[in-house]
């Protein structure tokens, strides 16, 4: 197990380089650089411009000489300022992780919370009305796009004023609030945007957990516990589900990769101060360094996930072995 | 208050039907036959939800208390001897104003600053110049500010500013000429690279070294700066010293770590300025608070010294209709901008509470420019722009033609939602202190475009409804401009579907911003182009001399040229010199009328249309008058006050 663990994270390196030199090279291959805003406003002057380029080293268009600028003092641990907020890009992304974090962690927690019994409850009265309900709600959720799921909950929100529109916290009195206030003023703005991503995640994992349930309780061992007499809410809990929920540990291990990343349009939508928007912003406005460390991170993040659902795998599944 | 009750009061009800909703699912459960052990579990997470929802409810929406009439923070020391008295309306302490901007702060470093979120936040409200520009001011103009007076000499090469006595930094420091000389000296020193260094570029010297005025301290409280050639506009020039304290920054710079001083994670409380409000917190893409300044410098004309208001909140919110939003749902107070295709939408709200205001046509103009560059790649040596398209392109009747072709008001009506009116000048009508409206005007004529076409020589000689040039090029272009921006991409396809009816074949074609900037300045690729402009305060010559000189970067058709290519850009450049070394307000305006009739005559930019703005804010502010001019609402802000 353990070199295992080694090997892989080992083989992150090759990967991060090979990620990071394609993204450079993208980069320096797409028209303009970070200056193009500026360069447009009637009262700066081409002087500006030309010191600007020469202190971001845009001044040169070949490739390996701009990765390189990037790649040694990233090896050496300084992986640079943002040009547009100069200050250091982890400190950047260190203030909107946790932020990221909390509404994606609460999405993920409640799609599977509620994917898991709605997919049994679905599979164990397949073809019943309540099966039919949560069909119906799942492919509301595979369908609707995020963006316009977002704006209907805003405009939930505006019209009935049971929730804020959009932030993350009250943004006029939160320096007066004692700490109780400020998390329930999280909690208040956290509800709608963690609805939204966790329907959607919802709807896939019940669909998923759906068809397991029903293959395993096709099963002969489960006929066998049947005979014996066994309750139903036994036999389901007690000897299907165990077997049923497998296939569901790899996709949780792909769901913590997209943890970081993967609510960029909700988090723009609702102004949810995270990861996303800095990193949209960030490639918008061609900030290369902020780029190349989120892509740093999001590769890394991939490793690390995939590993964790190979691990949890193992764990629960005594046929597979890590060597 | 009474909003507060209401929202409980549905809040409740939705308690309610929520609980409804999960007995509904209740039997659904049952179904399953749980043991008992089950419905103590279930019993606890019902438990659990109902906790989380009325922890929910009785999260209360934010009610900034209104005015209580006692400044929270309080002001300190007294106001200075040579006090600023202010003479309009007088309000009440106290209040907050919750404003939004669509961006983060880039930096706090006012000297570095380049970017208008930066703007938004910290001009005006945090730093002051020696000068102050009233944008609301009948005409707007240049107001004393931190000045008592200024002087300008008869050849306009000596500009003596006397400053008030006894004014205090933010942090209760005294300020005094040494910190403008300070200022300055930051400004102009080439290891900080600043956008502001150039506006005082007055040439080079024979090794090419850069000529600045020079800046003399008379005394502590009066400055001479010494122009090497005249500078009426030298105002202008000194609007852009954002002034920044000696005693704080001398050291970092003395030992070159000026760039890194004043970034976002600085200490609110190192954030030192002269304007009204100081810094007191940021938190990256959520908000910007700035609270009084305790040592402001101006008084109103009871004696009670200014702002009025406690605390200025910006709320960072990136999307437009999240904006809008949270101004219905009553978060913010204030949309500084209001785009036209939503006016209607907004325009409802109006009520008792809310005024949605009509602050008249804006600065900002859109065009339709066409290259006529006759340069070719140094390193190909293809044109940059094929020979007959320059020709084309570079003969006034074709453009004038393009002119005549563009029905300006249906435009307006469309694309900007009937919130715009059509325009022929490059200054809009909304600067009344600049634009000339003795300029020449192309109203919708398809019949003289036609026949202006062919005078040129076009003709549809194979009958396929396009027409072509004498050598038999078929007369198609592009029209490139910036997709980000919904309202350029339709007025780009506006117009080409327009010139469809005099017989040209125009495709509009969407890029990147960055790909715009690139054809217009640096490879010369395009064959039309739609873009805009937004000036900054002040308006007037001095802003837009970048883009009428033919040596100007943002002289769109045909950008940083040698030589003024033709005989009105010569005259175009002579005139913006005889403006700069003139005084005399009438010869000023003269000249710069000039300048638009001239332009209006041989279209570098077909101007097309400029918008109206809107304002939209609560009616419970007193002194909060919108104006056209950034940043429209809050230019006022120390004034602007919460009625109790």
């Amino acid at each position: 197990m353990k070199t295992f663990l080694i090997r892989r994270l080992l083989a992150a390196i090759p990967l991060i380089i090979v990620v990071t030199f394609i993204t450079k090279a993208l980069l320096v291959a797409s028209p303009g650089n970070y200056l193009d805003t500026i360069r447009l406003s009637p009262t700066i002057s081409r002087d500006y411009v030309a010191q600007m380029e020469r202190l971001y080293h845009l001044d040169s268009n070949n490739v390996f000489i701009r990765y390189w600028y990037w790649f040694w003092p990233a090896v050496q641990g300084n992986f640079g300022y943002s040009f547009t907020k100069s200050s250091p890009v982890w400190s950047l992304i260190g203030e909107r992780v946790l932020n990221t974090l909390l509404l994606t962690g609460s999405a993920l927690v409640f799609s599977w919370v509620f994917s898991i019994p709605l997919g049994m409850l679905a599979a164990v009265y397949r073809n019943r009305w309540a099966d039919r309900l949560i069909g119906l709600i799942s492919f509301f959720g595979l369908s609707i796009p995020s963006v316009f799921f977002s704006l209907l909950m805003i405009l939930f929100a505006a019209k009935t004023g049971l929730f804020p529109a959009g932030g993350i916290h009250d943004q006029v009195m939160w320096s007066v609030m004692t700490p109780w206030q400020k998390f329930v003023d999280t909690v208040w703005h956290l509800v709608l945007p963690m609805i939204v991503l966790g329907t959607i995640g919802m709807a896939q994992y019940v669909r998923q957990m759906r068809s397991e349930m029903i293959e395993t309780l096709s099963q002969d061992y489960i006929r066998t516990a049947r005979a014996k007499g066994l309750s139903q809410w036994r036999v389901v809990t007690r000897h299907a589900l165990g077997n049923a929920i497998n296939p569901l540990v790899t996709l949780f291990g792909f769901s913590l990769s997209t943890l970081l990343a993967g609510a960029l349009l909700t988090e723009y939508v609702f102004g949810w101060p995270g990861l996303g928007t800095l990193i949209f912003d960030a490639l918008s406005n061609k900030d290369e360094p902020l780029v190349m460390a989120s892509v740093v991170m999001l590769v890394l993040l991939l490793v690390i996930g995939n590993l964790i659902a190979d691990a949890l795998l193992a764990i629960i599944d005594p046929r597979i072995r890590l060597e | 208050m009474q909003r507060l009750t209401t929202r409980n009061a549905l809040k409740s009800t939705s308690l309610t039907r929520a609980l409804g909703l999960l007995y509904f699912l209740f039997p659904n459960t049952q179904l399953v036959r749980t043991p008992p052990k089950e419905h103590n579990m279930r019993n606890i997470i019902v438990a659990v939800v109902m906790t989380a929802m009325i922890v929910a409810a009785g999260c209360k929406g934010s009610a900034p208390g209104g005015a209580s009439g006692i400044p929270n923070p309080p002001f300190q020391g007294d106001p200075p001897q040579d006090v600023y008295r202010y003479d309009g309306e007088t309000g009440i302490y106290g209040g907050t104003l919750v404003s939004s901007v669509p961006d983060d702060p880039k930096t706090f470093n006012i000297i570095l600053s380049s970017d208008n979120a930066t703007a938004d936040v910290l001009w005006f409200h945090v730093f002051r110049c020696p000068v102050d520009y009233r944008n609301g001011g009948n005409p707007p103009d240049f107001d004393p500010g931190l000045c008592t007076k200024w002087e300008a000499s008869q050849d306009a090469k000596t500009w003596t500013f006397y400053l008030r006595r006894g004014v205090r930094w933010s942090d209760g420091e005294p300020f005094n000429a040494d910190d403008l000389v300070f200022t300055y000296n930051v400004v102009l020193d080439k290891n900080v690279v600043n956008p502001s260094r150039d506006v005082f570029l007055e040439g080079r010297d024979e090794n090419g070294e850069p000529i600045f005025p020079q800046l003399e301290k008379v005394d502590d409280y009066t400055v001479r700066f010494n122009l090497h050639s005249p500078n009426g506009s030298f105002l202008d020039a000194i609007y852009n010293l954002w002034l920044i304290p000696k005693h704080k920054w001398e050291q970092p710079w003395r030992t070159g770590g000026f760039l890194t001083t004043m970034a976002l994670t600085e200490d609110p409380s190192n954030i030192v300025g002269l304007g009204p409000f100081r810094l007191k917190e940021f938190v990256s893409g959520q908000r910007v608070v700035l609270e009084r300044n305790p040592y402001f410098w101006k008084v109103d004309s009871r004696g009670q010294r200014l702002p009025y208001l406690d605390r200025i909140v910006f709320v960072i919110a990136k999307d437009f209709n999240t904006v809008q939003s949270k101004f219905a749902a009553g978060e913010i107070d204030l949309m500084a901008r209001v785009r036209p295709q939503d006016y209607a939408l907004i325009k409802r709200m109006e009520s008792p509470e809310i005024k949605v205001e009509d602050i008249g046509v804006s600065y900002d103009t859109n065009w339709l420019v066409f290259n006529q560059n006759t340069g070719s790649d140094p390193k190909t040596h293809k044109p940059f722009l094929e020979p007959w398209k320059q020709k084309l392109f570079r003969d006034v009747r074709f453009r004038q033609a393009v002119s005549y072709a563009i029905d300006r008001d249906a435009l307006a009506n469309t694309v900007f939602s009937g919130r715009g009116v059509p325009i022929y000048s490059f200054v809009s009508p909304g600067d009344i202190t600049w634009f000339s409206d003795d300029v020449m005007k192309y109203p919708y004529d398809l019949e003289r475009a036609r026949r202006m076409l062919t005078e040129i020589g076009l003709k549809d000689s194979n009958g396929d409804g396009v027409l072509e040039d004498t050598e038999g090029h078929t007369v198609e272009f592009n029209v490139v401009t910036n997709a980000k921006n919904s309202q350029r991409v339709e007025t780009a396809s506006f117009i080409c579907r327009g010139l469809k009816d005099i017989g040209l074949k125009a495709n509009p074609v969407s890029v990147d911003f960055s790909v715009l900037i690139d054809n217009m300045q640096t490879n010369f690729a395009f064959d039309g182009m739609v873009l805009g402009w937004q000036p900054n305060p002040p308006p007037g010559p001095s802003g837009t001399k970048n883009i009428v000189l033919s040596s100007g970067q943002q002289h769109a058709c045909w950008a940083s040229q040698q030589e003024p290519s033709t005989e009105w850009e010569a005259r175009a450049d002579k005139l913006i010199q005889q403006i700069e070394s003139s005084l005399d307000h009438g010869e000023r305006h003269r000249m710069f009328a000039e300048i638009q009739r001239i332009w209006s005559e041989f279209l570098p930019e077909i101007n097309l249309v400029a918008p109206r703005e809107v304002v939209a804010f609560k009616n419970k502010f007193g002194n909060l008058h919108p104006v056209a001019l950034p940043p429209r609402a809050t230019w006022n802000c120390e004034e602007i006050y919460l009625k109790k």
